[in-house]
């Protein structure tokens, strides 16, 4: 199967912390692709160098025929890699509608259009309504997002960046503080986006993970300490004795 | 900024005919003090772009209200006015140049650092005229004719004629006005907005938010250069003050007291701060301290500034039915 993303020896070093170590991974298109591991283990370093955040050390991202590594993240996105945060990172000010209608107007060639009003432009309006609908938030369109429940503010910020049309989602503890109802709920809508699309996903839930999972990666201490189907994941001593905790998976 | 409610727009066509009718019955200094305020208002007007578009607080805007004054006196020749034809778009081309030029600079920084490095150019384009021969030094310079507005040979519109000048100043803060709503409505200023209240999300959306802020500061100086344009052309004399620190500060005073969250606001915080001040100062010689007490007491019970007075309520509703 073809490759969506490819990293190649990526590490990033902080003074003498190395927070990302070396890491190689192979992302299959259509893909849910998980990265585990304890905190500090650099899932999330590793998602900031993905997503443009921050500039690696060393090593490659090979994401369709170019190398990425070190592009700032507009061009990033551009290239259709979407990324969602840990710490809910939406416009609190606007309404769901406009934070979606921002991520839609994202996709459009250049915002150097200062005459014709945002709202008249059809194909904008409409990837606005259908990012809101993919995450359940139409009946709140009109609603402030500041005012929104947690959980909801959850689905907008996958929804913000669903409607910037990526290919590939870059997706930081999307079920971080939910409810289990609101959990369920997302890795239905999970479930749904991988049809037509290729997600990296970080997760604590380990449920959530071994639901929606096609490849595990574990991580701890920034390097790579397994990756493998989650049977192998599960059945992997090393992974046992360093992160899952034996009984927990039974 | 947020679109401004229908009410206030039938107000605001209503304030607009009214001062129509001012040159009508007023004397000589209120149609004069009345054109600077309007010219005001749209120095007013480019700076809350920055301010309440894009959370750019700057401190040096005047530099672009001086340098498009200067430019017009300095490039009118010494024994006729100059075409407006040619000059209006040398002065705006050369103040969004000047400011696309600091703006390059100043933009990839952020709050403090921004007010820092805008006082700081201001400052440097006020000593460099201040300090130089080529445009009178600390005198500053006169300006033997006003712009001519000609067609076919003929005089089309006086700007000698105070009258005159006060519609064409009346029409250009009406233009500005009208302008800034269209673009804050169009997909660059709806980035601009989402720049100013999540930077990074919008940078990890794909816009390229350094960009985005340069344009919006050189349009914002090309809007104060109109101003300095009009300044000049009313009063016929530019000195190294316009550049001052204390005019950026003046300006940015009006933005914050007419409120930072409505497209009104500056052009309100124009006329109340300097009608205010001509209240007071014909009361009291102490009139710069009631002035700093109406300031203070501004900023303290109305958050949302003058405007803040007409916002229709606040938004708890919406909070309720969450």
């Amino acid at each position: 199967m073809p490759k969506a993303l490819e990293t190649e020896a990526l590490s990033k070093r902080f003074g003498g912390l190395v927070a990302v170590d070396n890491v190689s991974l192979a992302v299959r298109q259509g893909d849910v692709h998980c990265v585990i591991g304890p905190n500090g283990a650099g899932k999330t370093t590793l998602l900031n160098l993905l997503s443009g955040a921050l500039p690696p050390s060393a090593g490659r991202i090979r994401f369709g025929d170019q190398d990425i590594a070190g592009l700032p993240p507009h061009r990033i996105a551009q290239l259709g890699i979407g990324r969602s945060f840990q710490r809910t990172n939406i416009f609190p000010e606007f309404s769901a509608y406009e934070n979606c209608r921002l991520g839609a107007q994202a996709r459009m060639a250049s915002s150097m259009r200062f005459f014709r009003p945002a709202e008249r432009d059809d194909g904008v309006r409409e990837r606005a309504e259908r990012a809101l609908a993919l995450t359940g938030l139409t009946p709140r369109r009109d609603t402030r997002a500041s005012v929104l429940s947690h959980g909801e503010q959850r689905q907008l910020e996958i929804g913000v960046m669903l409607a910037t049309e990526p290919s590939l989602l870059l997706l930081d503890e999307p079920m971080a503080g939910m409810s289990a109802d609101e959990t369920a709920r997302m890795v239905d809508l999970l479930r749904r986006l991988k049809e037509g699309h290729t997600l990296i996903l970080i997760e604590h839930d380990m449920d959530a993970v071994f639901a929606l999972a096609d490849i595990i990666t574990v991580m701890v201490n920034g390097a790579v300490l397994a990756s493998g189907t989650p049977q192998e994941i599960r059945a992997s001593q090393a992974v046992q004795d360093a992160y899952l905790g034996g009984d927990d998976l039974a | 900024m947020e679109p401004a409610p229908r009410l206030v727009n039938w107000l605001l066509l209503a304030a607009l005919v009214a001062l129509a009718f001012i040159p009508q019955f007023a004397d000589r200094y209120h149609i004069q003090l009345l054109t600077k305020i309007m010219t005001m208002a749209i120095f007013a007007m480019s700076l809350g772009l920055l301010v309440s578009g894009v959370g750019l607080v700057s401190l040096g805007h005047a530099a672009f209200f001086g340098l498009g004054a200067y430019l017009l006196a300095l490039l009118s020749p010494a024994g006729e006015g100059a075409a407006v034809w040619w000059i209006l778009p040398v002065v705006l081309a050369g103040t969004t140049a000047a400011a696309f030029l600091i703006g390059a600079l100043a933009v990839r920084t952020s709050g403090v650092y921004f007010i820092m490095l805008t006082l700081a150019f201001g400052q440097m384009l006020f000593y460099l005229f201040h300090d130089s021969k080529f445009a009178g030094g600390s005198d500053g310079r006169f300006m033997n004719f006003r712009p001519v507005v000609t067609w076919m040979g003929d005089d089309l519109i006086s700007l000698n004629d105070r009258p005159t000048l006060f519609y064409v100043t009346l029409v250009l803060m009406a233009l500005s006005y009208l302008a800034i709503g269209v673009v804050m409505k169009a997909p660059f200023g709806r980035a601009v907005l989402g720049i100013r209240v999540n930077e990074s999300r919008m940078r990890a959306l794909g816009f390229n938010t350094y960009l985005y802020k340069l344009v919006a500061f050189a349009l914002a100086g090309g809007m104060a250069g109109l101003a300095g344009f009009i300044y000049a052309t009313q009063y016929r004399v530019v000195n190294p003050a316009l550049f001052h620190w204390r005019e950026s500060g003046l300006v940015l005073m009006m933005v914050i007291l007419g409120g930072l969250r409505s497209r009104l606001g500056p052009l309100v915080g124009a006329f109340a701060l300097v009608l205010l001040e001509e209240a007071l100062q014909s009361l009291t010689d102490h009139w710069l301290m009631a002035m700093g007490i109406f300031v203070i007491a501004v900023v303290l019970l109305l958050p949302d500034g003058l405007t803040g007075l007409f916002r229709r309520k606040p938004k708890a509703a919406e909070a309720a039915d969450a």
